[in-house]
């Protein structure tokens, strides 16, 4: 088996017809399928799988990756070794099925329903001391006061599913009927926001992190 | 909710420092998970060979340590491509 391809030789291959591109394409599933293999059975959420479960399930996402990159072999431009590009892919094409699996039933009015960002929410498991207390009042009010006069409904949301939930990107992305990037940026802008408005008042992140750990 | 499995709950921290220290990373200009994702792969040679990726692409590291969905993502490539140790 040779993964040991010049980049060049990857692309001529698999562009190639016939038996040329069927031993590239067989030596791409068979590193990827090894390759996954490996990583796939050190996660921890997976050790209920037995070996057997583990190599079938790098099997499919090998050969699901393996269309995409052949689809998208246009696009590498051949700043890394081609199997580094192709493992980007296999390990995004992975990586996204094992979290939609996870978070299958997300409801994300159901999410949010129970939990906003409210102080008494905000201030859980924290044990000020007479000195911190104060800060974290302060903080907390700031942080209230952006939320209700200067975020959106949809920023907040966003926010509280991202950050307190940890609902992954593309899953929110879906549920909020937008797209990983815009979201992103919506919620950059919101935590830009929220970050300004505590520098301002003299409550940089660094600096009441800081005090709280004292 | 309570019992949803990466519920940020379950680590140790408080959720106002979670949000302070979110917020502490947060920079005025921020690469999308898109566009990280047209380096990784460089940036993962880059690392393997011992270059200071830090500082070549400031960027993508900044956005690994607040996005988890990338920084999961990028621990598996390394994984995958044959390095060891954590990201
Ligand atoms: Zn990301």
């Amino acid at each position: 088996m040779s993964t040991e391809r010049s980049n060049e030789a990857w692309l001529n291959d698999l562009n190639a017809d016939g038996p040329t591109r069927d031993n590239a394409l067989r030596d791409l599933l068979a590193w990827l399928e090894r390759r996954l293999f490996f990583y796939l059975r050190e996660r921890s959420d997976l050790n209920r799988l037995n070996e057997d479960e583990i190599k079938q399930m790098a099997a499919d996402f090998a050969q699901e990756s393996a269309l995409i990159i052949l689809e998208k072999k246009g696009q590498f431009q051949g700043r890394s070794r081609f199997t580094t590009w192709a493992a980007k892919i296999a390990v995004h094409q992975a990586l996204g099925e094992l979290r939609r699996a996870r978070w299958r039933d997300l409801s994300l009015d159901e999410l949010t329903a129970e939990g906003a960002f409210e102080p008494h929410f905000l201030s859980q498991g924290m044990q000020p001391t007479p000195e911190t207390q104060a800060v974290q009042n302060a903080v907390i009010a700031t942080v209230m006061e952006v939320m209700q006069h200067e975020l959106s409904e949809r920023q907040q949301q966003a926010l509280y599913a991202r950050l307190v939930l940890g609902v992954p990107i593309d899953m929110l992305a879906e549920q909020m009927n937008s797209n990983p990037n815009a979201l992103y940026k919506l919620i950059h802008d919101a935590r830009k926001r929220l970050k300004h408005r505590l520098i301002e008042r003299g409550l940089s992140p660094e600096d009441v992190l800081a005090t709280f750990k004292d | 909710m309570s019992n949803h499995p990466t519920s940020v709950r379950q680590t140790g921290s408080s959720p106002l420092e979670r949000l302070l220290h979110i917020l502490a990373l947060t920079e005025e200009r921020e690469l999308t998970c898109e566009e990280v994702s047209q380096l990784t792969d460089y940036y993962a040679e880059l690392e393997q060979a011992g270059e200071s990726v830090q500082q070549l692409f400031p960027g993508v590291t900044q956005h690994l340590r607040i996005c988890p969905e990338c920084a999961e993502e990028y621990r598996a490539l390394r994984r995958v491509i044959g390095m060891n140790g954590d990201a």
